[in-house]
């Protein structure tokens, strides 16, 4: 080192220089290792960074699909869209996460969330990352005014960046709870569901905030209901501002927008008038009313009390209805027409009598003594009548609804038999009606008895006595009993129940019509592949081949016969002929448990049926002596016209007592409001022969 | 001294014609890069090229070596203005970087390394060594100022997150071994003053005894022989130091503990118990650095009498020339033009040499630390921050996010790129400070490979010319101020564009000319003039 530096020595350094020129060459080979790189880039991933810079840049905004409307077999409303007023955020412009916990504080303040939908949303919000930032969340749906002012005017404060008010759909059931259980709901997907529907590959590209059918035919004819979300390509700057349309067709083209499609029309074979008549005429606390068209199998009335708001239970709003729904001792989510299980009492002595004439154990002409009891071994059964009926015999027996008669008829078939014409009429498995939830009900045999009584010795003699008045192990749902009875009613066969009549598109162009069909008697031999038959939107529906137009068509005034191979149930006519009329006489007879509750409009063939609940002891309980879960189920199933009948009910009116005068009047104010409705139906397609009313 | 005219025919064309076209290409390209956000941008720089021009041309008729003489105030004048931009800066981004002087504003770190340049080759051209430098001329051990710089290391070290918290870290093992119990954060505190004071001492310590065993080695610093004079500065050092600590307890009523204040701010505890509340903490503790660093230039120019080229040499060493403006600028905080103060400083200290032992020792050094730092001090977010700098597609949502875009807007222009005010990334803002920092992805964007060879092969043009300037110089001094000017300028488009292209970290550092930014380009143009000014006098007269 020069100490102190020598002032003198001002000639250039000879070592200098060529230091100088090293750092020349350097220079050179520093920028020709940045040109590879470069060229690295531009050129060899060019393409690649190219199109990752146009993703940056395009957004695809989804314009959502309007889902399918719901209409009934008159073309009425039963579930649409209408405008509702949703706020949402975008997390990007919320700013970083204290920020956006204070907006959405706010927020929550103003719209009134709850602390738990408060916390989901921060969730949301945080959630995503880079360019998802930038995609808007939806946090509330279905604003009042009150609460649009509320956030509008702290936005004009220039409070809550990042918060937008902003219009969205929103399922509505103008029929309110009409025919709740039937359509159910719709509710937004969640991460769950969405993760399951991702594994299938999502072919139904859902995204978190979809509604989805959650009940009811919302859920079973979700894939026919749901449309397909159009798609908007815009063009955002870094920070998810739209560009202009100008500086967008220059980068874009003009091809930008792909139309939503919406959903399908879902035709219902339901009445709406009938089904509100039915649940007027329905004064119980809860209970079923299921009609259907015995000549076809097509449901009319599927009602469950007590109902809900679809309305009321969707989106978020719905959380403290939901609670409210959820704690009622009552059950009201429950579809009692389909999911309910109960013993069918004495409805069902139609089957052991359609039983017993089958397996020749007793014919019209043989008597049976009532003495008010039954006696099987060391045990006794009592009539419900202690006197006795005397001398009754098949038909009587059915009029006057005599125990001891069927009790006899249970003890001579055995239950091999009578069990198996229980499941020759449905019942014991599913109708395999389109909608989510039926059960099976049950039909006991022996080895059922031998599997569930197992401690108490498996099956013995006496238990078929208490299937034989459908008491026992028995169970049936409403929807089963109504099958039944228009199967005995229409001659012997028995249909699926179908609840959708056809599929059109949201113009009206029919895109698949549900024909009846007839149920076999095995299990599972025809498992029902509706689900997958059932049409797509999207799917180029021409294609298909069956597209007709029905504009012109007039509608079907009284249901025809439907053309279809009929699958008799393996009953002689002649049996059926003969509980049809021991059915009808039980309104037709003076004698009749429902003689007092006939209908004044038309004839009517039916069963009542009083189904014990709680074992009791023997002494009877006066109605008043009981609390209200131990009362009896009070059943009615009817079919009218007596002959060649046209609707068949079937009425559960729970732990209201007995069948006669709890459940029939309901049935035949039903029938009667059928009636009524028909004759108008007839005058106004007399009225108006050419147009197709809708 | 006084040197013959030289004709203009003289004058290096290639550099002049490489500078202004890179300019004029920058101004073109901020038309595009501002269009979004302020597209009147590119006349203020128009203006600034024409008056730098003018400044340029006028500089051309003094003598480069006129520079030499003001190399030293004109560094001091650096050194206050970034304290100056410390005290009262105006912040853009959560960084300090600007002052105010009247309307304009200018960041005085880019003027900054054009003194630091200067007064560099100033000290190294007097101090030429033919073997080269050693560690010890490099770093001075011996010098009582590296007890200072150690404590200014240390309090920078508590306040950059980036750097860790080693100190911390060691008080907190420590007490852990010592108490076993968690120390409150008062305590934490006093106890890391504690342990400053022991790192100092016994760095002291070691210094006294190397100084006792070898003699003959301390006659080799510049120092006058004698202990005397060092003795009295160091306990003046450390009584200065003891006095402030003193005052902050005994005026504990009235201002409530300065110097706590001060560190507690530095360890970013002090709003813990809102105790410290009401103070402008930063303030404080750079008023107490400054205090310190004036305290002790005094101290030295008063209790030495001995010629100038001594005193600089006791008190500062060559890397502290850069050290001084780099920390400064670090505390911004700006880590980029910090590392160009320190790589361009580097490079002259390189030209004039350095003995392959010492290289090897640094290089050694230099590892060790990292792969303790990695293995030792550094947490987990902390190397996620390094991955990311190496890898910027490692985390293309969070960190590397600004590096992906550039990344995509330099490969989508491909061969002949999209055209003047066509580039996506740019237009809809994708790109980060795309008038400044990307300027060149902008250009990659819409001129594509070719316009960027073309602007690379400028600057290895101006570059070169630079080089070769310095290569040509008639004295030392001019050769290492050209030799700064062509580093600087190398430095600086070498790790914009390798930033930009995405194998470098993302750090604010410009393209020299190209970038907006008037500050920045008058710096470069004044560099350039006086890389020709040493060319036009480059003959001995």
């Amino acid at each position: 080192m020069a100490l102190g530096g020598d002032l003198s020595d001002r000639n250039p350094v000879r070592v200098l220089g060529p230091r100088a020129l090293v750092g020349l060459w350097l220079t050179l080979v520093a920028f020709t290792l940045l040109a590879v790189r470069l060229y690295a880039l531009q050129v060899v991933r060019g393409d690649e960074l190219a199109s990752k810079g146009e993703r940056n840049f395009v957004q695809n905004l989804r314009t959502p699909h309007d889902r399918g409307i719901v209409y009934d077999r008159d073309g009425r409303i039963l579930a649409d869209n209408r405008p509702s007023v949703d706020v949402e955020v975008t997390p990007a412009f919320l700013g970083k996460r204290p920020e956006a916990t204070a907006t959405l504080a706010h927020l929550a303040t103003l719209v009134g969330m709850s602390a738990d939908a408060l916390k989901r949303a921060n969730e949301a919000v945080s959630a995503p990352r880079g360019l998802d930032r930038l995609l808007p969340i939806v946090i509330e749906r279905d604003l009042t005014p009150e609460q649009v002012e509320a956030v509008e005017s702290e936005r004009s404060l220039f409070h809550l960046d990042g918060v937008a008010i902003v219009e969205g759909r929103r399922r509505a059931y103008p029929m309110g709870s009409l025919a709740a259980h039937l359509l159910g709901y719709v509710k937004e997907i969640d991460a769950g569901e969405l993760d399951a529907e991702r594994l299938r590959g999502n072919p139904r590209r859902y995204v978190l905030g979809d509604c989805i059918g959650r009940d009811g035919v919302e859920r079973s004819h979700e894939k026919s209901l749901r449309g397909v979300d159009g798609f908007e390509k815009i063009v955002v700057d870094a920070k998810g501002r739209r560009q202009h349309d100008a500086y967008m067709r220059q980068l874009l083209g003009e091809e930008r927008r792909v139309e939503p499609q919406p959903g399908h029309a879902v035709f219902l074979t339901i009445d709406a008038a009938l089904q509100r008549r039915a649940i007027e005429a329905f004064g119980g606390e809860a209970g079923a009313v299921v009609a259907v068209d015995p000549n076809n199998g097509k449901i009319l009335v599927l009602a469950s009390v007590p109902e809900f708001d679809p309305n009321g239970v969707s989106g978020m709003l719905g959380a403290t209805e939901k609670q409210r729904l959820d704690g009622d001792p009552l059950k009201p989510w429950l579809n009692r027409a389909i999911s309910g299980q109960y013993a069918p009492g004495s409805t069902f002595k139609a089957v052991t009598a359609l039983a017993a004439l089958a397996e020749r154990a007793t014919s019209i002409r043989e008597k049976v003594r009532c003495p008010g009891h039954f006696t099987l071994g060391n045990k006794t059964w009592r009539c419900h009548k202690d006197s006795g009926h005397g001398q009754v015999d098949i038909r009587e027996a059915l009029i006057v609804s005599c125990d001891v008669f069927f009790y006899t008829m249970g003890s001579r078939i055995g239950i091999t038999a009578l069990a198996g014409m229980a499941r020759r009429l449905g019942f014991g498995r599913r109708t395999d009606i389109a909608l989510a939830g039926e059960q099976p009900g049950l039909v006991p045999d022996e080895a059922y008895h031998n599997r569930a009584d197992r401690a108490t010795g498996g099956y013995q003699r006496g238990m078929v006595v208490n299937t034989a008045i459908g008491q026992g192990s028995l169970l049936v749902t409403p929807l089963q009993l109504a099958m039944a009875y228009a199967a005995i009613g229409n001659g012997g066969t028995l249909f699926e129940p179908q609840i959708v009549d056809r599929i059109e598109t949201a113009d009206f162009r029919v895109v698949k019509r549900f024909l009846p069909r007839a149920r076999g008697d095995g299990d599972g031999e025809d498992d029902d592949d509706d689900e997958d038959d059932e049409p797509e939107p999207g799917v180029t529906v021409d294609s298909r081949g069956i597209l007709e137009e029905v504009r012109g068509d007039p509608p079907a005034l009284l249901a025809t016969k439907a053309p279809v191979a009929r699958q008799q149930l393996a009953v002689n006519p002649d049996d059926l002929e003969l509980v049809r009329t021991g059915l009808e006489g039980v309104m037709a007879d003076p004698r009749g448990t429902a003689y007092w509750r006939r209908s004044r409009k038309i004839s009517m063939a039916g069963k009542t049926g009083t189904a014990q609940v709680v074992r009791l002891g023997r002494e009877r309980l006066k109605v008043e002596e009981t609390t209200y879960f131990e009362r009896d189920h009070a059943w009615f199933v009817a079919f009218a016209p007596a002959t060649a009948p046209q609707i068949a009910v079937a009425v559960l009116n729970e732990h209201s007592g007995h069948g006669g005068s709890q459940a029939a009047p309901i049935a035949v104010a039903v029938v009667d409001a059928f009636v009524d409705l028909q004759a108008a139906r007839l005058a106004a397609a007399q009225g108006e022969p050419a147009g197709a009313p809708r | 001294m006084k040197a013959t005219r030289p004709a203009l025919i003289e004058v290096n064309w290639p550099l002049v014609g490489a500078m202004l076209l890179i300019a004029s290409l920058g101004i073109y390209n901020l038309h595009s890069s501002a269009a979004s956000h302020a597209p009147r941008l590119f006349l203020g720089q128009l203006a600034v090229l024409g008056v730098g021009s003018v400044v340029c041309a006028l500089l051309l008729f003094f003598d480069y070596r006129l520079s030499e003489g003001i190399a030293y105030p004109v560094y001091g004048l650096a050194c206050l203005l970034l304290l100056a931009v410390l005290l009262q800066g105006r912040s853009a981004l959560g960084a300090q970087r600007w002052l105010l002087i009247g309307p304009a504003s200018f960041q005085p770190s880019e003027p900054a390394k054009l003194a630091t340049i200067l007064c560099l080759a100033r000290y190294c051209s007097q101090r030429i060594d033919p073997s080269g430098y050693s560690m010890r001329t490099l770093f001075r051990p011996l010098n009582p100022s590296r007890p200072l710089a150690a404590l200014l290391a240390l309090v920078l070290l508590w306040k950059k997150p980036w750097l860790g918290d080693p100190i911390g870290e060691l008080a907190r093992l420590f007490h852990k071994n010592l108490g076993g119990v968690v120390p409150e954060a008062g305590d934490l505190l006093w106890f890391r003053l504690f342990l400053v004071a022991l790192i100092l001492a016994a760095v002291t310590a070691g210094v006294w005894i190397v100084v006792g065993i070898d003699r003959a080695r301390a006659l080799l610093d510049p120092w006058p022989p004698g202990r005397r004079n060092r003795l009295v500065l160091l306990c003046v050092a450390f009584g200065a130091g003891l006095g402030l600590a003193l005052f902050s307890v005994w005026s504990a009523p009235f201002v409530r503990d300065p110097f706590g204040v001060a560190i507690a701010t530095l360890v970013e505890e002090a709003d813990a118990g809102g105790a410290y509340a009401g103070f402008a903490p930063t303030t404080t503790l750079r008023a107490v650095l400054a205090i310190a660093v004036v305290v002790y230039a005094v101290l030295s120019l008063w209790s030495l009498r001995s010629p100038v080229a001594s005193l600089v040499d006791f008190v500062i060493a060559p890397v502290d020339l850069l050290a001084i403006p780099a920390l400064l600028v670090l505390v911004e905080p700006d880590l980029g033009t910090a590392g160009i103060f320190v790589v361009v400083g580097m490079s002259m200290i390189l030209v004039v040499g350095v003995q392959l032992r010492t290289l090897l020792i640094l290089g050694c050094v230099g590892a060790s630390l990292a792969v303790v730092g990695w293995f030792g001090i550094l947490k987990d977010y902390q190397k996620r921050r390094i991955l990311t700098f190496i890898d910027p597609e490692h985390d293309i949502k969070g960190a590397g996010w600004n590096a992906v875009q550039s990344m995509i807007a330099v490969g989508s222009g491909r061969w002949t790129g999209k055209g003047h005010l066509e580039g996506t990334q740019s237009q809809l803002s994708f790109l980060p400070e795309q008038h400044t920092d990307f300027a060149f992805s902008v250009w990659a964007e819409e001129q594509g490979f070719l316009g960027c060879l073309v602007v690379m092969a400028l600057y290895v043009v101006l570059v070169a010319a630079i080089w070769s300037i310095a290569a040509q110089a008639r004295d030392s001094y001019g050769a290492l101020l050209a030799a700064g000017v062509a580093s600087m300028i190398l430095w600086q488009a070498l790790i914009n564009i390798g930033m930009v292209i995405g194998v470098l970290p993302v750090v604010g550092v410009t393209l020299p000319l190209f970038s907006y930014g008037g500050s920045s380009l008058l710096t470069v143009m004044l560099g350039c003039a006086l890389a020709l000014n040493v060319h036009l006098h480059r003959r001995a007269h």
